[in-house]
């Protein structure tokens, strides 16, 4: 933006940014649907047997743990406080890991064969969900080190918001496609 | 704390240009990540580029690549909190790096745009001198032939009938029409650009890993039997697809957010209109490709069975056409728009039906998603085919609202034919054709008869070259005098575009013949029967190309070399001509008020601006 802006300016800019990025969440909706749309197509509400539930179960614990942690980040900043907030973000970023570590090993157990209908379905729906954990993780951990660089406040917090708001939703993207896989 | 260095544009600090350094990062990204892949599965790594490698690569050299040309200072650092220690060029060089400045940007993705036309123009050049001959004499084989069409296909598709009048035009444009500074998130279009000439290299590198055959519409099964080359495909359609995709997100918050005090929603230009309604199709429609083209990948790298026997190869059919269909309107709304946006200007006439032409965008916009099926008639029931030919039916309907408005502006006005207003009434009499002929291949008894011919290849060239492509170059040259400040040869111009005319018409409408004759597609060898009428095609289609890249020299001489164009040739009244040629930085010289319609002319009507008089930097 250039300099010369009004207080009025600021307020819409953030408004476009935060509206934006709403639209942006949305769109990326997109691609879960096809993923449903497919495996709705190819196996229906099929779930293969040796699906471990459990696992599917513990990993959506974490998840919505991670949800909580960060909103907590939030509300913190919004009350002015930055080192909970960076310190809840580091445990949504510890979760998360986590989170993606019992994914993987649920993977590597190949409870489920890949060349199947189900397996095919399996893996992608999960394995795309995952890389926007991964890609949130990485914002998580570009947001740490961004507020302790750049002056950050009650105020001043739009890249905390949008971290939160990205992790919620691709939280929620996981639980569900979890939900989906392991046990509907 | 924040690294509190000078952030100086000065050239000494860096120690290389952008693009060579993109390209040397995009490299070592690649070696690396490829040698990674082939040691730690040494099963795959035979050899050592394989399938799995060289996917995994290609992210990393994108990756490379896009910090290396300036997403490294642009994006990166400043996502971490720091200051980067290089500013962005402000002289020529600006063009060649990463750029934040809307009206840079727009010419980034004309002239990427431009270049991959010329290249994939090349091509199509090539396929015509095999097709001149009945027997293959050119390509060595019929794959090779096959590849060739559809990297032709793919590139005009994805990195110029997509963004040359959305990433390119759009970007230019559209902050200037709505009396905007810049653009809400100038950093995603400033990557976008940048995927452009990534994509386009990656598809144009293709037949290094084999020839592959399905065309621009990577069908199933035939796609997971081809050679790896068609891997270069789907990765570079993701990355054009995600250009365009970050590019539209933009335009659409601009336009919702940016707009000057008083330019209401009734008031919106025709033309950011069009790239609104444009740009939300992309929004739904190019995430959805991109996550199917994903899976055909891992479909095959995996591989799983998806799309093949095992699993639905009819499943990726119906996706790749629930975007396909979508995507020709993607190409085309914008040029209605821009008919309906040149018109008035070169009559001096008010709008007829300006609301009727806005409905009609929006209706083609939502009428879009719901005839996709029309793609496959031979693949369907007779119960199924017919809810799919009446919707297709319809679409013609709001199409032409926006056709009727533009004939109604015209009526009985005093049109001064000069080369924009010319282009723009050859792309009317060219699409007319291209549509009418939709409407036949809707029905399904014609459908069936002329399915995979040349009569559909015909068809689809009218509405992208015949709409698309001449309203483009409408757009060019009507917007040069903005852009450049300077004003192309009105001899050159026309003389050109008759030019194009007639040879696209005479290629085109022979084309039309050759396919009732029982052409057929995706064939580089035919019965020698058909050998007169596609000799005709092919003279036509050089001269056609010919006439193309003298367009394109005669743009390039005016925007360097041209006589200096006053602020406001045209007399247009949209808000990029109340401020100077070329615009400044900031577009204008101060907020622009608007209080009056864009499209009413008359002896008593005011600028539409309030304050027209103070917009200029003095
Ligand atoms: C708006 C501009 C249009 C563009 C850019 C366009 C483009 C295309 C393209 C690219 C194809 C063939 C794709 C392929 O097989 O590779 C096609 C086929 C077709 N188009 Fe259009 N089209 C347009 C307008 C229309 C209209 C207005 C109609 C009907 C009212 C229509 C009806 C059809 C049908 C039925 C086919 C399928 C023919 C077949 O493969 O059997 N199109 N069009
Ligand atoms: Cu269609």
């Amino acid at each position: 933006m250039p300099p010369e802006t009004s207080a009025l300016d600021t307020q819409r800019h953030g408004a476009a940014l935060r509206w934006g990025f709403r639209l942006f969440l949305g769109i990326q909706l997109i691609p879960f649907i096809v993923l449903f749309t497919l495996r709705y197509e190819l196996d229906g509400y099929y779930v293969a047997p040796t699906v471990n539930q459990w696992l599917g179960v513990a990993e959506n614990i974490l998840m919505l743990a991670s949800l909580v942690t960060v909103w907590q980040g939030l509300t913190a900043i919004r009350e002015n406080d930055r080192e909970t907030m960076q310190r809840r973000l580091k445990w949504t970023s510890a979760l998360g890991a986590l989170y993606l570590a019992l994914l993987i090993y649920d993977w590597s157990q190949r409870v489920v064969p890949v060349g199947t209908r189900f397996g095919g379905m399996f893996y992608t729906t999960i394995g795309v969900s995952a890389f926007y954990t991964a890609a949130g993780l990485f914002v998580l951990v570009a947001t740490v080190v961004r507020t302790g660089r750049v002056v950050t406040d009650a105020q001043n917090h739009w890249d905390v918001e949008a971290a939160a708001w990205y992790w919620v939703f691709q939280g929620a993207i996981a639980v569900l496609m979890n939900l989906y896989l392991h046990w509907i | 704390m924040a690294h509190q260095v000078l952030a100086s544009p000065s050239m000494k600090v860096r120690v290389m240009p952008p693009m060579l350094r993109g390209f040397l990062w995009a490299g070592i990204a690649f070696l690396l990540t490829n040698s990674l892949v082939a040691s730690i599965r040494p099963d795959v790594g035979h050899p050592f580029v394989n399938e799995v490698s060289i996917t995994i690569g290609w992210v990393a050299a994108l990756t490379g690549w896009l910090l290396g040309v300036g997403a490294y200072e642009g994006v990166v650092l400043p996502l971490f909190g720091v200051t980067p220690r290089i500013g962005q060029a402000t002289d020529w060089r600006r063009y060649f790096a990463f750029a934040t400045d809307h009206k840079v940007v727009g010419i980034q993705y004309l002239a990427s745009s431009a270049a991959a036309f010329i290249l994939a123009g090349s091509i199509a050049m090539a396929m015509r001198i095999e097709l001149a001959s009945p027997t293959i004499y050119f390509f060595h084989y019929s794959d090779q032939y096959l590849a060739a069409v559809g990297v032709h296909g793919t590139i005009m598709m994805f990195a110029v009938a997509t963004v040359a009048l959305v990433g390119g035009m759009g970007n230019y444009m559209v902050p200037l029409m709505i009396g905007a500074k810049n653009t809400v998130f100038p950093r995603l279009s400033g990557l976008g650009h940048w995927l452009i000439p990534a994509g386009v290299l990656t598809v144009a590198m293709s037949p290094l890993l084999g020839y592959w055959t399905t065309g621009w519409r990577g069908y199933e099964p035939l796609g997971s039997q081809d050679p790896s080359g068609i891997i270069f495909y789907y990765l570079g359609v993701a990355a054009m697809a995600l250009s365009s995709t970050i590019v539209s997100l933009n335009m659409v918050t601009t336009i919702v957010f940016n707009r000057a005090p008083g330019l209401t929603w009734p008031r919106l230009p025709m033309y950011v209109w069009g790239v609104l309604t444009v740009s939300i199709l992309n929004l739904i429609w190019l995430p959805e490709i991109q996550m199917t083209f994903i899976l055909e990948l891992l479909d095959r790298l995996v591989p799983l069975n998806l799309f093949n026997a095992a699993g639905q190869p009819l499943a990726e059919l119906e996706l790749f056409w629930l975007f396909g269909h979508p995507e020709v309107y993607i190409i085309v709304v914008p040029g209605f728009a821009l008919w309906n946006e040149i018109i008035p200007v070169m009559a001096q006439k008010s709008l007829f039906g300006r609301s009727w032409a806005v409905i009609g965008l929006i209706f083609v916009m939502m009428l879009s998603g719901m005839v996709w099926a029309h793609h496959m008639f031979t693949n369907m029931r007779n119960s199924e085919i017919l809810p799919f030919a009446f919707f297709t039916e319809m679409i013609s309907i709001p199409t032409g609202f926006g056709y009727m408005a533009a004939i109604g502006t015209l009526w009985q006005s005093r049109y001064r034919l000069t080369t924009p207003g010319l282009l723009v009434l050859m792309s009317m009499f060219n699409f007319l054709l291209g549509g009418i002929s939709g409407v036949y291949l809707a029905d399904p008894p014609v459908n069936l008869q002329v399915h995979d011919t040349m009569f559909i290849v015909a068809h689809f060239h009218y509405t992208i070259i015949g709409g698309m492509i001449f309203t483009w170059i409408a757009a060019t040259y009507y917007w040069l005098p903005k852009i450049s400040g300077r004003l192309y040869s009105e001899f050159w111009g026309k003389f050109l575009s008759i030019w194009i005319f007639i040879a696209f018409n005479t290629a085109f409408s022979t084309m039309f013949l050759v396919g009732l004759e029982g052409m057929n597609r995706w064939v580089p060898a035919y019965p020698p029967y058909l050998h007169p009428l596609n000799l005709v095609i092919s003279l036509a289609a050089w001269a056609l190309g010919t006439g193309f890249v003298l367009h394109a020299v005669h743009i390039v001489w005016a925007w360097r070399k041209g006589p200096p164009a006053p602020d406001n040739p045209w007399n247009g009244r949209t808000l990029e001509w109340l401020t100077s040629s070329p615009p400044p930085p900031n577009n204008f010289a101060e907020v622009p008020i608007i209080d009056e319609s864009f499209y009413v002319y008359g002896d008593a009507v005011k600028p539409a601006a309030r304050n027209w008089d103070r917009l200029k930097p003095s």
